[in-house]
Formats: C-alpha cells, sequence, structure tokens
C-alpha cells in the first residue's frame, strides 16, 4: 500500500508540472497540444547539463530550454498566426526529432544519453514538494491578483483585454513562456530524477495525460492538480499489478500498460462534453 | 445656450480610407463640453469611423484633431484613455466569464498583485450610486441582460475617470424602458459636466435627447445644428440627403378570409416551455406585427410558420392545409415565402455571386434549368430582372453580392423570395441594420403585396416599422401572447411595457 502510495507521487509530479503550465497556456487562450514535446526537450536539456555540469545548472537548462521551445508555440500561433494545433503538433514533432539527433551528436548513440551517477542526481524529493506546492500558488496568483485578472481576461474575452489597454499578444508570450520554465522541472524531473538518463520518447504521451487532466479538472488549478494525482495512482497500479504473482505471469505486460491510456481516453470520451474550454482557444486573430 | 460651453474637442479636415473605400473625407466639426451630442446618419456614412479615429483605434491619413483647444495626436486607445476619452463598442467588450468589478478593473487594475476586493467593491459602490447604477457588482457578465452589460460598460469608463463618453449605437438592443433608463443616466452624467457622444440612426432619439447633432453622409460631416432647430423629417432629408417618400397606403384594411391560422400551439425544448398556446390568425391581405424583444420565442415561432421545427403541439393551418407533415420546401410550393431574420447567416451567401444568391432555395426551379443542368444564362436572365425592378446597385450579376450594401443586399433577399405568388409572407427583422432608403423601398414594396392579397406576419425588434406598417400588433413575452391591439389603438409607450411583461391585455 505505502508502496503504491509513494509511487504514486513519484509518478503524478511531472504529471503535476505539465498540467500547471498547461492551465497558464490554454487560459491565455492558445491550445496546448505542445506539452509532450516541452517535456521532451526539457528532459534532454536537463540530463544533458547534468551530466556534464552538476543537478542546479541541470534544472536551469531545463527551465530556459522549456520556456524557449514554448516561446516557439507562442511565436508561431501569436505572431505567425499559425493554427494553434498544427503549431502543437510541428513542435512535438521538433521536439521528437532533435532530441535523437542532438544525443547522438553528444554521446554517439541517437537512442540514449550517458547514464548519470546517483549521487549526480537531483534529490528528487524537492521537486516532488514543488509539484505538490505549486497548484495552490497558480490558483492564488489566477484568481487573487491583477496578473490573474488579465489571464483569465485573455482565454475568455482577448478583444475586452485589448480595448481596456492592454496587449492580449504580451499576456500570451509571458503565460506561455512561464508554462514552459514550470513544464521545465516536469522534463528533468522525469530524465534525471525519475530515471538516470535521457532515452528517446521518453515522455511516452505524459504531456498529453497531463492535458487530459487539465480538462478533467475543468481548467482549473486545483481539479486539475487532483487529476494529475489520479492519473499517477493509475499508473501506480499498473506497475504494482505487473509485479504481483497474482496477473505478472499469465497477462501480458503491455495489456497492463495500457491501463493509464485507458483511463485517458475513458475520461475524455465522458468529460470532454460537459467542460468548458477558455472561449478564445483555437481562435486566430 | 449650448453655444457658451468651451469647445471640447474639434476635428479638422480628417480624412480616413481603407484600402480604396473613402470612410471619411475632410469631416470637419466640433462638440462643446458638458453636451450630449449626436452623430448621425445612415450605415458606412462614416459615423462610428470618425469617432473612432478620436479614441486612437483609427489613424487619419490627413487632418487634426484638437483637443481642449490644441492640436493632438491620439495614435492608440491608452493615449485617448489618459485624456479622459472612453467608448462603448457596439458589440460590447466584455469578459463574459468574469464578474462585473472584474471586468470594470481589467486593464487598470489598483495592484498587478494582490487584488483588495474589499476595498474595490467600496470604491465602485459609491461610483454606482453617484449615477443611479444598479447592476450587481458580483454578479457574473454572462448572467446579465445587456441593459446591465451597457451599464458595466458605462462605469468601466467613468472607472477610468472618462470626461467624455462615446456611445456607439447605444440603443440598438435595448427595450424602450431601458432607452429611458440610459439616457436618465446620461443626462446625470451631463450634469457632472460629462460630454456625452452618441453615434446612431434612430432619429427619435437624436430629437429626444441631443442638444447638438452632427449630420454624416457618404463620409462628410454634411452639418452640424442644435438639436432645437430639427424636426423628424428635416433631420431625415438631411440623412439621405433628397426627400422622403411618404408610405402610400392603397388599401388599409383587408377581407376577412384567413390564410394563416395558428391554434394553441406550444413548444419545449428539454422542458423549458418556449412558446405557450399561441394562437391567432391572419386574413388575406392583412399585416400582423409581432413586437417584443428579442429572445422571447421569435426564433421558434419563425422555425415553427417555416416548417422546420416539427416538434410542436398544437395546428398550424395554411391555406387549409395543416403544416405538420410539409416540408420547407412543400411550404414553399404552397405559397409561403420567408425573409429570414439574419441576412448574413441565412438570407445570402456573401462569397456567391448576386445571380447565385438569387436562386438560393429556388434551384429545382424549372424556369432557371435546361434539361437537369442550372441553365447560368437563365439564372442571369433572372438575376437581371430581379435587379432592375428592386434598383438594386451596383446591378452586376456576377458580381460577388459581399460587395453591396447591407440595404441592396437586403432588397435581393425580397425580391428572390417575392418572386412567386405569395400568399403568406413571413418577414422577420426585414430592415434590420439596412439604411433608410432601402427601409423605406421595402415597407412601400409590403404594402403593394398587402394589396395584392399576401398575408403578413412582420417579426421586428423596431417598434417603430411595426406600428407603421401592422394592422394589427401581438406583444410576445416568453413565448406567450401577452398583449393584442389594433393599429390606432397602439402607443410605443404600452407596448414597450407588455415587452417587457409589464402587464397584460
Amino acid at each position: 500500500m505505502i508502496e503504491i502510495l509513494s509511487s504514486t507521487l513519484r509518478l503524478a509530479t511531472p504529471l503535476i508540472f505539465a498540467a500547471m503550465g498547461g492551465f497558464l497556456c490554454e487560459r491565455s487562450g492558445i491550445a496546448t497540444i505542445c506539452l509532450e514535446g516541452v517535456l521532451l526537450t526539457s528532459a534532454w536539456a536537463g540530463a544533458t547539463v547534468t551530466y556534464y555540469t552538476n543537478p542546479y545548472l541541470g534544472v536551469l537548462a531545463a527551465i530556459i530550454v522549456g520556456a524557449m521551445t514554448m516561446a516557439l508555440h507562442a511565436l508561431l500561433t501569436v505572431k505567425a498566426k499559425a493554427d494553434q494545433i498544427i503549431s502543437g503538433v510541428a513542435v512535438n514533432l521538433f521536439a521528437a526529432g532533435i532530441t535523437p539527433i542532438l544525443t547522438k551528436l553528444l554521446f554517439g548513440s541517437s537512442t540514449n544519453t550517458e547514464s548519470i551517477p546517483l549521487h549526480a542526481r537531483l534529490y528528487s524529493p524537492v521537486l516532488t514538494l514543488l509539484a505538490f506546492l505549486l497548484p495552490f500558488l497558480i490558483h492564488f496568483v489566477t484568481y487573487r491578483t491583477g496578473w490573474g485578472l488579465r489571464l483569465l481576461a485573455c482565454g475568455d474575452g482577448p478583444e475586452a483585454l485589448k480595448t481596456s489597454g492592454v496587449s492580449p499578444a504580451k499576456v500570451r508570450y509571458w503565460a506561455l513562456s512561464i508554462a514552459g520554465a514550470i513544464i521545465g522541472f516536469g522534463g528533468v524531473y522525469l530524465s534525471t530524477a525519475h530515471a538516470s538518463q535521457f532515452t528517446r520518447d521518453m515522455t511516452a504521451g505524459r504531456g498529453f495525460i497531463a492535458l487530459t487532466a487539465l480538462i478533467f479538472g475543468k481548467w482549473r488549478p486545483l481539479p486539475a492538480f487532483i487529476a494529475c494525482l489520479f492519473f499517477g495512482f493509475t499508473d501506480a497500479l499498473q506497475i504494482q499489478l505487473q509485479s504481483s504473482p497474482l496477473l505478472g505471469n499469465t497477462f501480458p505486460v503491455q495489456a497492463l500498460q495500457i491501463f493509464p491510456y485507458l483511463i485517458t481516453l475513458l475520461v475524455l470520451v465522458g468529460f470532454i462534453g460537459s467542460a468548458k474550454p477558455p472561449l478564445a482557444i483555437g481562435k486566430v486573430e | 445656450m449650448e453655444s457658451l460651453n468651451p469647445e471640447v474637442f474639434s476635428f479638422k479636415n480628417i480624412t480616413k480610407t481603407f484600402a480604396s473605400v473613402l470612410a471619411n473625407h475632410e469631416v470637419s466639426f466640433s462638440v462643446a463640453e458638458g453636451t450630449i451630442h449626436g452623430v448621425v446618419g445612415e450605415n458606412g456614412a462614416g459615423k462610428s469611423t470618425i469617432m473612432k479615429i478620436l479614441y486612437g483605434m483609427f489613424e487619419p491619413d490627413s487632418g487634426t484633431i484638437h483637443f481642449q483647444g490644441k492640436p493632438r495626436s491620439i495614435p492608440d486607445p491608452q493615449t485617448a484613455i489618459s485624456l479622459g476619452i472612453g467608448m462603448v463598442h457596439q458589440h460590447f467588450m466584455l469578459v463574459p466569464t468574469l464578474t462585473v468589478w472584474e471586468n470594470i478593473i481589467l486593464g487598470k487594475e489598483p495592484s498587478k498583485w494582490l487584488l483588495d476586493k474589499a476595498s474595490i467593491l467600496k470604491q465602485l459602490k459609491s461610483l454606482k450610486t453617484k449615477f443611479g447604477f444598479q447592476v450587481d457588482l458580483e454578479a457574473k457578465i454572462e448572467s446579465l441582460s445587456v441593459g446591465h452589460q451597457q451599464q458595466v460598460e458605462i462605469l468601466k469608463l467613468l472607472y477610468r475617470k472618462a470626461n467624455i463618453l462615446i456611445l456607439d449605437e447605444p440603443t440598438a438592443v435595448l427595450s424602450p424602458q431601458e432607452v429611458e433608463s440610459l439616457f436618465e443616466k446620461l443626462k446625470l452624467l451631463k450634469k457632472a459636466h460629462k460630454t456625452i457622444v452618441i453615434i446612431t440612426h434612430k432619429l427619435k432619439e437624436i430629437l429626444s435627447f441631443t442638444d447638438s447633432v452632427t449630420v454624416m453622409r457618404q463620409g462628410k460631416a454634411i452639418e452640424t445644428l442644435p438639436t432645437s432647430s430639427l424636426t423628424e423629417d428635416s433631420l431625415a432629408e438631411k440623412i439621405i440627403g433628397r426627400k422622403r417618400i411618404p408610405l402610400n397606403f392603397e388599401k388599409s384594411g383587408f377581407e376577412p378570409e384567413p390564410v394563416l391560422k395558428v391554434a394553441s400551439l406550444s413548444l419545449s425544448e428539454a422542458h423549458n416551455s418556449i412558446l405557450r398556446h399561441i394562437s391567432f390568425e391572419i386574413n388575406r391581405g392583412e399585416i400582423v406585427g409581432i413586437a417584443g424583444i428579442e429572445g422571447n420565442g421569435q426564433h421558434e415561432l419563425i422555425e415553427v410558420l417555416a416548417g422546420v421545427e416539427k416538434n410542436y403541439s398544437g395546428t398550424v393551418i395554411l391555406n387549409q392545409e395543416n403544416i405538420k407533415e410539409l416540408s420547407a420546401y412543400d411550404l414553399k410550393q404552397k405559397g409561403f415565402s420567408l425573409i429570414p431574420p439574419d441576412r448574413h447567416l441565412e438570407g445570402v451567401i456573401l462569397p456567391f455571386s448576386l445571380a447565385e444568391n438569387a436562386i438560393l432555395g429556388h434551384h429545382r426551379d424549372p424556369q432557371i434549368k435546361s434539361g437537369p443542368f442550372l441553365s447560368s444564362t437563365k439564372i442571369t436572365q433572372l438575376a437581371s430582372q430581379l435587379i432592375q425592378s428592386f434598383d438594386i446597385r451596383p446591378g452586376e450579376p456576377s458580381q460577388s453580392i459581399a460587395g453591396l450594401s447591407g440595404g441592396n443586399q437586403q432588397k435581393l433577399v425580397v425580391a428572390r423570395e417575392t418572386a412567386r405568388e405569395v400568399s403568406f409572407l413571413l418577414a422577420a427583422h426585414p430592415t434590420r441594420g439596412i439604411d433608410i432608403g432601402a427601409i423605406d423601398f421595402i415597407h412601400q414594396y409590403f404594402l403593394k403585396l398587402k394589396a395584392q392579397g399576401t398575408a403578413m406576419l412582420l417579426i421586428s425588434s423596431e417598434l417603430e416599422e411595426i406600428l407603421k406598417l401592422s394592422d394589427r400588433i401581438l406583444v410576445l413575452y416568453r413565448g406567450e401572447i401577452v398583449a393584442q391591439v389594433l393599429k390606432n389603438e397602439a402607443t410605443e409607450k404600452d407596448l414597450g411595457l407588455w415587452m417587457t411583461g409589464g402587464s397584460k391585455k
């Protein structure tokens, strides 16, 4: 039982970072299916810089690269007025393509970076603690401050915000860059705390699960946080079942691994209709 | 009297073009401080453009703005706001999911960080009571009536310490009572030495509430004069630039021969009753008007009568035939015709040509076919006929209809829908948002149809139109007919009261 619980916390951590980044992005009125790609580039940067220097610079690199990847999405959608879904797909494909190339250049293998010894890795509970505080901080900033008011207005009525003398484009650049930095924590957690190295496509759909958690939480930070815990739990359960003597031998592992994704699918089918996204999402100005 | 007030701003020879369209041409006029000033003209006369230039939304190609006596450039709304100029747009600029107080402070929050809700509410409450606003500060915008949303917009300007308030078509969506209450507040604002500019095409409001008027026509400011020197007719003539044609009632009565009989019509959607026991008849050559604020069941009534909505109880008989089993297409074959409420949504297809729009819904007509195919020669011929008899300009059949003014687009819709024998015409908002010239034309044409024996149901949010044309007026409120009056018994005040659920008759 304790095993499942601690495993839930560990598995939920990257989801929370990604979902909170997604929250800021979607609330500013930009669809954010590129969470996956941002996690991936920041995971790579975190692992690589940690390997060559130390975990602190590794975290910093992940934050910067996460913010830069998200800024690319912002540039495509806000500046170039590209379709938000297409831009998100482009960012995901870009991330999936650039990370193996850079890995190959630096480490000679396109599938993974060199493994980082445990003593040179980040003390992971720090990041988990941060992940558990973050939703409350974001809730407070969004619903109690002037910045938050502008963010909400930007997602639900950018025209109104504009006539009030605030540039929605500016709000979006800020929101997306900060979102990218937050997702960066999730990325570096994946490659240096959850694992000991970056491996190709290691995010394995977590960005999409985080997005689902955001929708499941009806685009509110605290419910989305709960949803992340729920998805973390389903993943933990799946891992436990794999090693359980009851099922482990008779049941194909792949069928168990599908469990969290199946839940994701069911949640999306059941909830996407009743949840209302920010009104400006998907609209090119 | 008003001329004693000092000038607060003026335009000097402002010219503005969009692409190749001349929106403002050498516009010059001035507005005195502490007055209510009307800017009046038809759609496309350039009245919104000139005020948006003052608000910094557009930059003029040439000419200058003088503000408090000095030339001043206003490159963006922020500059305008800092000069104390505020604007309420025709389409409200509010965030529907946020509360009233959040919308008011948006963009000018007392702090970027923690918002002290209690002190904000206190400040807004005193602002609210000072000018007699009643809106609930903690309500969400999406739950408010349009009248209250407008109050929020005005409060938003006052919170920003605006001294010049520009209102773009403020009464287009209001009931007569809401219009009264709006102008009461504007008078209070005027007493507090605020200057108010109202952009409108409604003559009555100009005449009863403004101190001075600027008339605009085809991008030019024709004249600026005190309101007291004007009458409704003289103002209308200045706006359209020629004499008005008086309506010609060839025949005021009708024959007692029912064409349409609606009996106990009810309709529910998701457990909400939308229409409740509606019964009325329309006779040959009779025009029945339905007055009511939009959203009180008009939309559903139109759908039932047009044969689109079948899920109703009660009966609708058109020319002795129950329409329940008839499709929308069948109905058209049986002498029913519809002028749809939203021209751009249902009346025309904007990227299509005039000729293509002229046959919308009539593409099965053998008259425009050769064999199984549509004949472009025949279609062009038909379109040219309609264009000529309705004086539609520019009248090139192959041109896209998007290039025409609203009035000319609507003329094509009316022409198309009445090209064949029509025994019952359902006209929904037939003159919404079009110029006076086209309105006069369409009204005149309706009376011609009436004289020929067409029964007509006129649904409109313009009381003036209903009063002018109808033989009988029904008032629709929350899906119910709450009053029924004959033409000469009806007053605008009574109708307004009934429309807002004031009382029944």
